[in-house]
């Protein structure tokens, strides 16, 4: 081998350095415009204020994220945060039989179950949230039923209440539950619960001591992919909810749509982005120690 | 009866069209070391789960002490388990492995420190309760499912193929300390293995089963000396087989014909006069001389020999269509073990050392 050609540093190390470059340019490229600079220009905007005459200008001033705390707003947030976490635990709750099913009972048909499960993605969201309107609303399917089976005598208000918004939420992110609790489940060595039954626990007390806890990973991924969504989400509450279930996804699209006051949508995007990126660490760290369980 | 800590009557236990376990029956007496040998597949790991209570038979009876469990769930009896992967809770260190049964059956704390502390000093853990599971090695996780079985105290102990994963050094250490907690502890222990050594140097008693049956029990002694089947005497050690035909049974004593040579074997119920049967002749009860001797012998050709060690094993041609095995023990001044391919031998053995089978067994 010649010493020019292996010498460290030679033409060729040169030649494949902007091979690499070159390899990861276009991808850079996307990055940087359609990432890194309207996240920027959100950052920018959020610092602005709207002036009399309804136009933009900068300001450099903290005010609207000020904004976010004051009594009109900060119960809204409060609110997303609570839909989200009901949503989450009802995910979880809803979620943790179906994978359980799947994952020990599917047998051959596993993957056309998992399938099953996402099958509703293959619809609009939009047009799955306006099918639950007909399901609720007061002259709608399940009124109906109930008045007709004689349980209740007046059509109950379902729609546009906290109960439609968490319902209509829990239904469109179920999948995200089911899957990485499926994953978590389906690893779960058998021969675990029979050791369980072996040393004379019963049923109930094999799942709370053994499968529970090695499902924690599945647990906390399904708890965060349907909190983080849910949190942001603002076509459910449009649809489902009223004005007292408005959520800070709803508050975000007015800012823009309606009230033309970017500045504080862009500081109000950022405060949920910034409390999401929180339950993500929350999230590694507790996936870190779950894992480090199992 | 009461002696009796396992029994089966009749159990059979069907997958789709095979059956597992096929109208089996067991006895196993209190403080025995028992175990159920045969290849893979013929059903000894589905007898064991019958026992635990993972499985539960199509039809037939199993009592553990006395009572009739066959339909019990596993946490309702006083048996305990050494998986073969160990099954140990990875989410628990050792001294909550140990001590799950005990926590299960509601000791209080002081109660449970003890006897984690007293058992896991038995399988020599001492000071391990806080290791984490991943910490330990696999030596070491065999002695934390031992103990976690053991410390419950139960009926029987069941231990599925529990050395299949070790290598051979730890297998050795891990077959004498099993020998050793047996005794020390005098619970019974009930052994799933397709070792034959293994079944044949721990064991009071073996199970040799074969395509969901049993098909002989007995202490190790017995079924390598006298095997029942053709099976056993095949699966268990080296055997050699040759046809032969009876001629005569009198006084414990049956006189076959091989090869137009009277032999005397023991005789066997079942095989009489005039039958077709087979004889089966370990080779290390072969003897190998130059000259004719009186007693049961053949001449033969030798055609092949391989030094082994301690002993030498010979092929020796009887006819055109069998080679006998023969292992002769190497002395010092090789007299008995010096024989080259091709030079013709006599091959000798004493009128108890053939067993006779009968020829219905023979269909394997």
């Amino acid at each position: 081998m010649s010493a020019a050609t292996s010498a460290p540093g030679g033409p060729r190390r040169i030649a494949s350095r902007w091979v690499g470059l070159l390899l990861v340019a276009p991808f850079l490229l996307y990055v940087l415009t359609f990432l890194v600079l309207p996240l920027a220009s959100v950052v920018v905007l959020s610092t602005h204020q709207v002036n009399d005459q309804y136009h933009l200008e900068p300001a450099w001033t903290l005010d609207n994220y000020q904004r976010v705390l004051d009594p009109e707003n900060l119960p809204i947030l409060l609110r997303s945060a609570r839909y989200a976490g009901l949503t989450s635990f009802f995910c979880l709750l809803a979620g943790y039989p179906l994978a359980w099913f799947i994952a020990r009972h599917g047998g051959r048909h596993k993957a056309l179950l998992l399938l099953l499960v996402m099958l509703p993605f293959w619809t609009s969201y939009l047009v799955r949230i306006f099918s639950w309107m007909t399901l609720l609303q007061t002259e709608g399917l399940l009124n109906g039923a109930l008045l007709g089976l004689g349980l209740i005598r007046e059509p109950l208000s379902l729609l546009n209440t906290p109960f439609s918004v968490v319902l209509g939420l829990t239904y469109g992110f179920l999948p995200f539950a089911t899957l990485p609790l499926y994953v978590a489940l389906e690893r779960l060595d058998g021969t675990l619960l029979e050791a369980a039954a072996d040393l004379g626990a019963r049923p109930a007390t094999t799942f709370w001591k053994v499968v529970f806890p090695l499902s924690l990973p599945g647990v906390v991924a399904g708890g965060l992919l349907t909190f983080v969504p849910a949190m942001g989400d603002f076509v459910t509450p449009e649809i489902l909810g009223g004005v007292d279930t408005l959520m800070i996804g709803n508050l975000i699209q007015q800012q823009f749509l309606a009230s033309y006051d970017w500045p504080f949508g862009s500081a109000l995007s950022l405060v949920l982005m910034g409390l999401m990126l929180v339950s993500i660490l929350a999230f590694l760290k507790l996936v870190g120690s779950a894992e480090s369980l199992a | 009866m009461n002696n009796l800590v396992v029994e089966f009557r009749e159990v059979t236990r069907r997958f789709g069209n095979v059956k597992a376990v096929d109208r089996v029956d067991l006895e196993v007496q209190r403080g025995a070391f028992f175990s159920l040998l045969g290849p893979s597949g013929c059903g000894k790991t589905t007898t064991l789960r019958m026992i635990a209570g993972f499985d539960e038979p199509d039809s037939g009876c199993i009592r553990i002490n006395g009572q009739d469990v066959t339909h019990l769930a596993p946490f309702q009896r006083r048996v305990n388990t050494v998986f073969q992967n160990y099954a140990l809770f990875p989410h628990m260190d050792v001294f909550e492995n140990v001590a799950f049964g005990l926590r299960r059956r509601r000791l209080n704390l002081r109660e449970i420190r003890s006897k984690v502390e007293w058992i896991l000093g038995l399988v020599r853990l001492d000071g391990m309760g806080r290791r984490r599971i991943q910490q330990l090695s696999g030596g070491q996780q065999q002695r934390v499912a031992l103990a976690r079985a053991l410390v419950n105290e139960p009926e029987v102990l069941l231990l599925d193929e529990p050395l299949a994963a070790l290598d051979q050094k730890l297998r050795r250490d891990m077959q004498f300390e099993l020998k050793r907690l047996q005794k020390e502890l005098g619970i019974t222990f009930v052994l799933v293995t397709h070792d034959q050594e293994e079944a044949l140097t721990m064991s009071d008693s073996v199970a040799v089963m074969n395509a969901g049956r049993v098909e002989q029990i007995g202490p190790p002694r017995d079924i390598y000396d006298h095997p029942a089947t053709r099976f056993v005497a095949d699966f268990i050690g080296i055997a050699n087989f040759l046809p032969v035909k009876v001629r005569s049974v009198q006084n414990g004593r049956t006189t076959v014909v091989l090869s137009d040579r009277e032999i005397l074997v023991p005789s066997r119920k079942g095989v009489d006069a005039g039958a077709q049967a087979e004889l089966s002749l370990r080779p290390e009860r072969l003897r190998l001389t130059r000259a004719a001797e009186t007693g049961n012998c053949l001449p033969g050709t030798v055609v092949d020999s391989v030094f082994m060690g301690a002993c030498t094993r010979f092929s020796v041609r009887v006819s055109e269509d069998h080679v006998l095995l023969a292992e002769q023990q190497n002395q010092q001044h090789g007299a008995c073990a010096d024989f080259n391919p091709g030079e013709p031998v006599w091959v000798n053995w004493g009128p108890s050392s053939a067993t006779l089978l009968p020829l219905m067994h023979s269909a394997r």
